[in-house]
Parts: C-alpha cells; structure tokens; sequence
C-alpha cells in the first residue's frame, strides 16, 4: 500500500488513463486536466483497492467514473503544473498535425457518442467482457447489450453515411 | 468502415497516444499531490473555511456569554439591549453557528469517505449528485440562521435606539424585518447556489436517466 508501489503500479498501467483522456477530451489541454484529475482520484482510493478485482479494472473504474461524474471546474486560471511537459510539446505537435482521414473519422464517431456511450464505447473497444463492462458501470448486462445497440447503430451511421 | 475496423483504427491510435504522453515514475509522483480542481474538491474547499469561521464565532459567542462580557458590550453598544437580551441573541448565534460548523464537519467527514471508496459509474453518480444537491441545501440554508438575525438586529437598533426592549408594535416592525431578511436571504442564497451547481446537477441527473433508460 505503499506510495512507490502505487507509483510503480500506475506507471505500468497509465495506458488505461491516456486512453480514458483520449475518448472524453480532444484538445491537449483538457487531456492534461483530466490525467491529473484522474492520479489524484486514483491515489485517493488506493487504499480501497484490496485486490478482489484485476488493477486495470479498478483503473477503469476509477478513471471512468472521474472522466463521467467528477465535473471539473471551468478554468479561470491556469495553475503551474508539474505535469508532462510531454502534453505541451504534444499539443503543438497536434495543432500542427493535420487529422488523417480515418482518424478524422474515429474523432467523429466518438463525438456522436454521449459521455455514458464513451464510457461503454472505451471498455467495449478495449474488448472488456459485458459482466466487466456492467460491473464497472453498475449496470445490467441486458442493458449494457441494450447500449450496445444503440452505439452500434450510432457508429455505424457516422461511419457509413448515406 | 465497420466496428471492427474502428477498433482496429482505436487500438492503433491508442498506442500512439500512449507511447506519445508516457510519463515517469517522478512526474506521476509530482501530480498525485497536487489539488483537485473537481467540483467536489470546491465543495470540500467551502464545506471546511465554514467549519473554521462558523465554529470560531460560535465560540467567541458562547465565551463572550460564558464570561459575562455581555455588559460592557451593551454598555458599548448605546444600552439599546440590556446584558440578558444580549447574552440571549449571543447564545442563540453561538448555538446556530456551532451547529452550522457540526454539520460542514460531518459532511466534510462523508465526502472524504465517498472519494476513498471506488464505486460503480451509476453510484458514483448518484453520490456526487447527492453531495452537490446537499452542498446546494447547505448553501441556501445555513445562511439563513445568521442573515436574518442580522436585518433584525438593525431594525431592533433602528426602532429601538437607545431605548430598551419593550413589547409593543415595534416587535411587529422587527419580525416584517427578519421575515423581509429571511426573504431576501433564501432567494439570494438560492439563485447563487443554482448559478454556482445548477448546470453540474443538470447534467448529472442527464447521465443518471441515460443509465436507467
């Protein structure tokens, strides 16, 4: 329960984090945001972790539920961070970047989605079972398959117009 | 394209934007002790600066009844309220505000608990609307002891002057007063409180009914 092994863990693991970041947020500094918002709950409720589920699970869980219902306040300033000068660089690396087309189109699919649908669609696509994906979202499996569905038919309408 | 190919495109561009903003061990140690800008860190932030300043005038005003000091400050205040109605209007304050400062303490206590448990999207959703839709009551209501109380003691200081208490139409006066205060206070209060949450609660009861849909 130690820090470093906490550290350890989640450096191991940030992959889940990033991708959470990449599905709720499109602009690097929200990105940034989010990730800080996430170690911070993350650290938090280390303590509660006991081990009963996997770590990526309770990653998910925690990084989701930040991602949904930990409202962020809008900015007025920015704080000094100590985080990843790595995003900076990325965020001009980005804005430099023009989308390629298929990544344009994954962008656009994602925005179709609400934020309850984003949270489905990143287990879904991280090809996590339906009893993990309810378990996580605190839902039915009937009606996870039910979401399913309907972001299916969503996707599919983005993805083949016309 | 088809789901399938989504996925394949979202795994491609998943490692790319892992590899691209993998951080060290010393820059994850560096933000976990950072604050929380979260709504719920906001309401925590408020929810303590209550505990300390309400819990601080409470005991100021209990000491200053405790102690006796209730007549040099009527002495001080032109005797337009003798030592006993004083040391009333000072116990009442003290007791209001020490239950103010109580209750933030609880809440306080509970929000803490609700951060370090890890629960499923829906009820964690149902947590944090429970906490702002609280944070909103508390707001709206815990003003309400203190703020009237004070439009009452300046009508009471108006009407009265420098004369002391006497049971006449000027307690009418200073009742309209409170009540016109306690008006004022609760839609004041309330329309803060909406303007400052209303949109996050909003927006958590839309998740909430996406989830039960």
């Amino acid at each position: 329960m130690s820090e470093q092994e906490f550290v350890q863990k989640v450096t191991e693991s940030q992959g889940i984090v990033h991708k959470v970041c990449g599905m709720y947020c499109d602009n690097e500094e929200d990105k940034k945001d989010l990730f800080q918002e996430i170690l911070i709950q993350l650290w938090k409720s280390y303590p509660s972790f006991r081990g009963d589920s996997k770590f990526s699970s309770w990653m998910y869980r925690v990084s989701l539920n930040v991602a949904i219902s930990n409202l962020r306040k809008s900015k007025t300033k920015k704080e000094d961070s100590t985080l990843p000068e790595s995003f900076d660089s990325i965020s001009k690396e980005s804005d430099e970047q023009s989308l390629s087309l298929e990544k344009g189109l994954l962008r656009d699919a994602i925005e179709q989605l609400n934020e309850i649908e984003k949270g489905i669609m990143v287990l879904y696509l991280e090809e996590k079972p339906n009893d993990e994906i309810d378990e996580i979202m605190g839902i039915t499996q009937n009606h996870v398959r039910v979401k399913m569905t309907r972001i299916r038919t969503k996707l599919k309408e983005t993805l083949n117009p016309g | 394209m088809e789901l399938e190919e989504l996925k394949i495109l979202w795994k491609e561009e998943a490692e790319k934007e892992v590899s691209a903003h993998k951080v060290n061990v010393d820059e994850i140690r560096g933000v976990i002790t950072r604050k929380s800008q979260s709504t719920i860190a906001a309401v925590k932030k408020t929810m303590k600066m209550k505990v300390v300043v309400t819990g601080l005038t409470s005991i100021i005003c209990l000491a200053t009844v405790f102690f006796g000091l209730t007549d040099s400050l009527s002495e001080s205040l032109g005797k337009f309220m003798n030592a006993t109605q004083m040391a009333i209007m000072y116990s009442i304050l003290g007791v209001s505000l020490g239950t103010i400062s109580v209750f933030n303490f609880f809440n306080h206590i509970r929000i803490t608990d609700f951060e370090r448990s890890v629960l499923p999207t829906k009820e964690t959703i149902q947590h944090v609307a429970k906490i702002i839709k609280g944070a909103m009551s508390l707001g709206t209501y815990s003003d309400l002891i203190v703020s009237p109380f004070i439009f009452a003691f300046v009508g009471y200081a108006y009407f009265y002057r420098e004369e002391v208490f006497q049971f006449d139409i000027r307690v009418l006066y200073v009742l309209l007063v409170y009540a016109g205060g306690l008006a004022f206070s609760y839609f004041t209060n309330k329309y803060a409180m909406q303007k400052r949450f209303g949109n996050d609660l909003d927006r958590l009861k839309g998740y909430l009914k996406e989830l039960e849909l």
